[in-house]
């Protein structure tokens, strides 16, 4: 084989490497993750097909806003406990460490976490999840757009 | 239209052509990313529930814009190469996927720096960073393909086809915060509708965004030209250039 | 302006590092893609340059060498009619 075909073999191998990697790393979205998370609904009532519905013990992600109201914290400790909602039944969340910045009532979270019980998470890991929309504060004022953290004591 | 058209697929009228254009971008878009980052960075408000970290927002989007714009320039360019075997065509594929693989990667890059603080994580394997990240891939693959073959003329056809088949990549980034549960949110700007943002926020990103363009726009043209030089080596204008250089 | 001192500029809320992270990275991005783009023709030229010269000695070297064949030739030619 001359060094100049060689050379072409090379690439071509690595290109196909990258095309696999590419079409593995698709389907591996498409399998799990095309949908990063379940919503709360989802959680009791399983995804539209009925088929998908998460079992307990099982590791999942829940997507909803935070129900007003709902937030408790441990005085002691870092532990939290909310409730997160969509249009239909709530599930409840514990978490114990630093919640993010933009975490407050009403805010779209993403918790992850085991399936305690039907309805109970115990996240890992909770990320927010924020909309669109920006604009600056005195708008929001205006508009009445309530954007102070929560106060959990 | 194609008698207007025929004089530019012409390599050493187009060599010329792009030549002229690249002065004015330069100036074009130094003065609007330097008002468009002043802006950005120190004119414009916070947002009311990010803080400064919208500010980010300037970079990032337009960024995300033009990694697609970009590609689908590609994707017709390929298209154009494959119909009508313009060589000029496979030339501008050669010189626009390295600046869309940089847009992309400042869009992933910055998407990263802004979800750590906003959201709690760098990365999360949600359909629309994943569908960015594949973008990149075919980037990537793009140019590496076009390497490949010494003779740049050989390997083109195969350049074009994964620059064209790639594009269905695009509708699936663009949908994929509709179609699915993603962390990432909806589209702020590019939408049937009003811009979700105030206007004091909107303008300095246009102006960041268009800065942004003209720039891709003269890097483009000047990769172009070098890619028109090395894809027309034979012809005697460009010897007689290759000559003339010499000190 | 929505700062009121350098320092706050810098820090921009807490969120500092992350803004500037950003921008230092698409600068550099940015930079290096700029300098590689407008050296392109100016490579393509050299390289074609290169190639030029090569052929150039190429086709020197072969004359010369067609040109002592022939002289050669025409020694050993005129030995022999001697």
């Amino acid at each position: 084989m001359n060094p100049r075909r060689k050379k072409r073999l090379t690439i071509i191998s690595l290109i196909l490497f990258g095309v696999a990697t590419v079409a593995g790393l698709s389907l591996y979205g498409l399998s799990n993750f095309v949908d990063v998370f379940y919503t709360p609904s989802e959680v009791h009532n399983g995804k539209e097909d009925g088929t998908l519905k998460p079992e307990v013990g099982q590791n999942i992600r829940v997507g909803g806003l935070v129900v007003v109201g709902s937030v408790k914290r441990d005085p002691e400790t870092l532990k939290v406990s909310f409730d997160l909602i969509d249009s239909g039944p709530m599930i409840t969340v514990q978490y114990e460490g630093i919640l993010p910045d933009l975490f407050r009532e009403g805010q779209g979270i993403v918790a992850q976490g085991e399936l305690i019980t039907p309805t109970t998470v115990m996240a890992s890991e909770v990320l927010a999840k924020h909309d669109e929309e920006y604009m600056p504060k005195e708008i929001a004022d205006a508009v009445g757009k309530h954007h102070k953290p929560a106060n959990y004591n | 239209m194609w008698k207007w058209l025929h004089p530019y697929a012409n390599p050493e009228v187009a060599y010329h052509f792009t030549g002229k254009l690249i002065p004015w971008f330069n100036i074009i878009a130094a003065l609007l990313l330097v008002v468009g980052m002043f802006m950005g960075l120190a004119y414009s408000p916070a947002d009311y529930q990010q803080g400064e970290t919208v500010r980010i927002f300037y970079i990032h989007v337009p960024a995300a814009i033009l990694s697609m714009g970009l590609y689908f320039s590609m994707a017709i360019a390929g298209f154009c190469a494959l119909v009508w075997q313009l060589k000029l065509a496979h030339a501008a594929i050669a010189a626009i996927a390295p600046i869309g693989a940089a847009f992309t990667a400042i869009a992933l890059i910055t998407g990263a720096a802004w979800g750590k603080p906003m959201w709690g994580t760098w990365w999360i394997w949600d359909a629309r960073l994943t569908s960015e990240l594949i973008l990149l891939f075919l980037y990537l693959g793009v140019i590496a393909l076009g390497n490949a073959f010494d003779d740049k003329n050989q390997g083109a056809k195969a350049v074009s086809v994964l620059a064209l088949v790639g594009v269905v990549n695009l509708p699936i980034i663009h949908y994929s915060v509709e179609w699915w549960n993603t962390l990432h949110q909806g589209a702020t700007v590019t939408k049937f509708a009003a811009p979700s943002m105030a206007m004091s926020m909107y303008i300095p990103f246009v102006i960041c965004f268009f800065g942004f363009a003209f720039l891709a726009g003269s890097l483009i043209c000047k990769r172009f030209q070098g890619q028109v030089l090395a894809r027309n080596s034979l012809r005697p204008w460009v010897k007689k250039m290759a000559l003339a250089e010499e000190h | 302006m929505t700062f009121e001192s350098f320092s706050e500029f810098l820090t921009m809320g807490k969120h500092g590092f992350y803004i500037w992270l950003s921008y230092g990275c698409t600068l550099v991005i940015l930079l290096a893609l700029g300098i590689n783009s407008m050296r392109q023709p100016k490579v393509q030229l050299e390289k074609i340059r290169q190639r030029l010269k090569r052929e150039q000695q190429l086709k020197a070297y072969q004359q010369k060498k067609a040109e002592g064949q022939n002289q050669q030739q025409t020694s050993t030619d005129s030995g022999e009619v001697v």
